[in-house]
């Protein structure tokens, strides 16, 4: 069933995660949008776009994605693997948002210290080695290029206006490198994952995040 | 020869139809000139992306500058300014109001340019402290500019007593002056600060030089003097991304104390805006005279702390009243030394 995307406008359901979306034509040929309580009657056009978004919540900048396994890399080693990831997700009409909202478990948490640390969308994840059946997926790239071993328990992403990339049933971030290098650095690449995918918008470059509390 | 050019003007003395002519003629022409610039400068302005400089305050700002020295262009041609004010001339007193004048204008327009290019909360503390700044400097400037400097030294030390008196009545006034720089660099709060002074709670409206006004969360205006500020103890509510919500609840002594903590750190767990790092915690805070006091940590966003904590204690509330664990009303149990005697009576 096609979740993200470009939808026709009749009259249908719109299943995203455990929400659902229902579009209803009006007797005068309009069209009411209805989630929950949220009501938004259009006018016009003949298309919706349900598109994915990064999981900033109720605003915030970062994702902290916290392994439920605690990740061993060998020196000089490159991994790559998968994490489940929440997602938002932004439904448009037109070029104008019509609706916002989360799917999945919403949480948050303090990434850093009491005094000067940042609040981050939280969200717990295997690292697995095939893509998980989850709505959101992160493909992580972990490099150690350092002569030692390296744990990584954590990976705290910067989210704000990153581009996102969907299939029909799925949202995925852009390809996230983790440099364990000290500090650890977090590339968000910009980068699909898989070339098949379509981008949300055109992505532009984000400045590197370097983890000041790591690992 | 032209007879009108030094024809007096009856009951003026000293001034000519010819230089009342002349006088006229500079006010009139640079009242034009500076109408046309003006104009220029509008019209500029709807065409470029200079709108900070090339704008319709920059253009009456000009205007006046214009027809302030056709003015005293007047002035000076009607003769009036060589005319002696004690110690100065109205020439010299002229031009040290002009320059006042104009600089006043300039620093207005400086401190709104820069509060509307930053609107952070020390922006607006380094625009004020700029703007009085200038304006004290150019005040003085314009005083020895007008020749009375020294008059005015004079004059302050013949009114010693005066002085005296002026500075005990300026104390409290001078007193909030200093504490406002102070302030400035201790930095114990911001505009935009949820604080807390002495009773007063609510978020900072306004850091003034010599007051702070403080928006109460029931929507009055509350202002403290700087130096009352400085001197007391600040609590600032959201200086810090996180802060904690705490909470006591009792439930009843015949109730299972670890599934009473399991049942509030399951609905902790589901409340989204309860961080899961730092963890919440749940521990039995005492033994109370009618209930076992749980006590919760949980922490949130400051800028969510109130919504947390409102949810918080109606949540648990709700999974103790689903669980089935009771939360006791006060109650005493009374012994009696002696065997209680209870007599009934026939009605």
């Amino acid at each position: 069933m096609k979740t993200f995307g470009e939808h026709e406008l009749r009259t249908q359901f719109i299943h995203v995660g455990e929400r659902k979306i229902h579009v209803v034509e009006n007797p005068d040929g309009t069209f009411t949008y209805r989630r929950d309580d949220i009501k938004v009657k259009l006018l016009g056009g003949r298309h919706l776009w349900v598109l994915p978004a990064p999981a900033e919540g109720y605003g915030v900048k970062f994702l902290m994605v916290k392994l439920e396994e605690r990740l061993a890399v060998p020196p000089g080693e490159t991994v790559h693997g998968y994490l489940s990831a929440p997602v938002d997700v932004i439904v448009k009409a037109g070029n104008a948002p019509i609706d916002r909202f989360i799917v999945g478990r919403e949480k948050y948490a303090l990434y850093g210290e009491h005094a000067i640390g940042v609040i981050a969308r939280y969200h717990v994840s295997c690292f697995h080695e095939k893509e998980p059946d989850s709505l959101g997926v992160i493909k992580l790239a972990v490099r150690n290029p350092t002569k030692e071993w390296k744990l990584v328990e954590r990976v705290v992403i910067p989210i704000r206006n990153s581009v996102m990339f969907y299939s029909d049933e799925k949202a995925y971030y852009p390809l996230i490198i983790l440099t364990t290098k000290e500090p650890y650095e977090v590339n968000n690449t910009g980068n699909p994952p898989d070339g098949r995918l379509k981008a949300t918008h055109r992505a532009e470059p984000l400045p590197n995040f370097r983890m000041r509390w790591w690992p | 020869v032209n007879t009108t050019a030094t024809l007096p003007i009856p009951f003026v003395p000293g001034i000519t139809l010819e230089s009342l002519l002349k006088a006229l003629l500079t006010v009139v022409i640079l009242a034009f000139l500076g109408e046309v610039t003006k104009k220029a400068i509008i019209r500029a302005s709807k065409e470029t992306d200079l709108t900070w400089i090339l704008n319709e305050d920059t253009a009456e700002l000009i205007f006046r500058l214009f027809v302030l020295g056709g003015i005293i262009g007047a002035l000076y041609a009607l003769g009036v300014m060589k005319y002696t004010l004690g110690p100065t001339t109205i020439g010299n007193l002229a031009f040290a109001v002009g320059f006042f004048y104009i600089s006043y204008l300039i620093a207005k327009k400086s401190k709104d340019y820069l509060l509307q290019t930053k609107r952070g909360p020390e922006d607006i503390i380094k625009a004020k402290i700029f703007y009085y700044l200038f304006v004290t400097v150019t005040f003085f400037l314009a005083l020895s500019f007008a020749g009375v400097m020294g008059e005015l030294g004079a004059l302050l030390a013949a009114a010693g007593i005066t002085g005296i008196v002026l500075g005990f009545s300026s104390r409290t006034v001078v007193a909030n002056f200093i504490s406002g720089i102070f302030m400035y660099f201790d930095k114990p709060l911001q505009i935009g600060d949820a604080v807390q002074v002495g009773d007063v709670q609510g978020v900072v409206e306004d850091i003034r030089i010599l007051s702070t006004r403080i928006r109460t969360w029931d929507g009055t205006l509350v202002r403290i003097p700087n130096e009352m500020l400085f001197n007391s103890n600040i609590v600032n509510l959201q200086r810090y991304p996180v802060r904690r919500v705490d909470v006591s609840v009792g439930i009843a002594y015949a109730e299972d104390a670890e599934r009473a903590i399991e049942a509030i750190l399951k609905t902790l767990d589901e409340m989204p805006l309860v961080l899961a790092e730092p963890e919440p915690k749940v521990y039995v805070e005492n033994l109370g005279d009618s209930s076992v006091v749980l006590r919760v940590w949980a922490w949130a966003p400051s800028e969510r702390w109130f919504d947390v904590r409102t949810e918080v204690v109606r949540r648990i509330k709700e999974a103790l009243d689903r669980e089935g664990i009771e939360i006791p009303f006060p109650q005493r149990v009374n012994w009696f030394a002696n065997e209680l005697r209870v007599k009934l009576e026939d009605e």
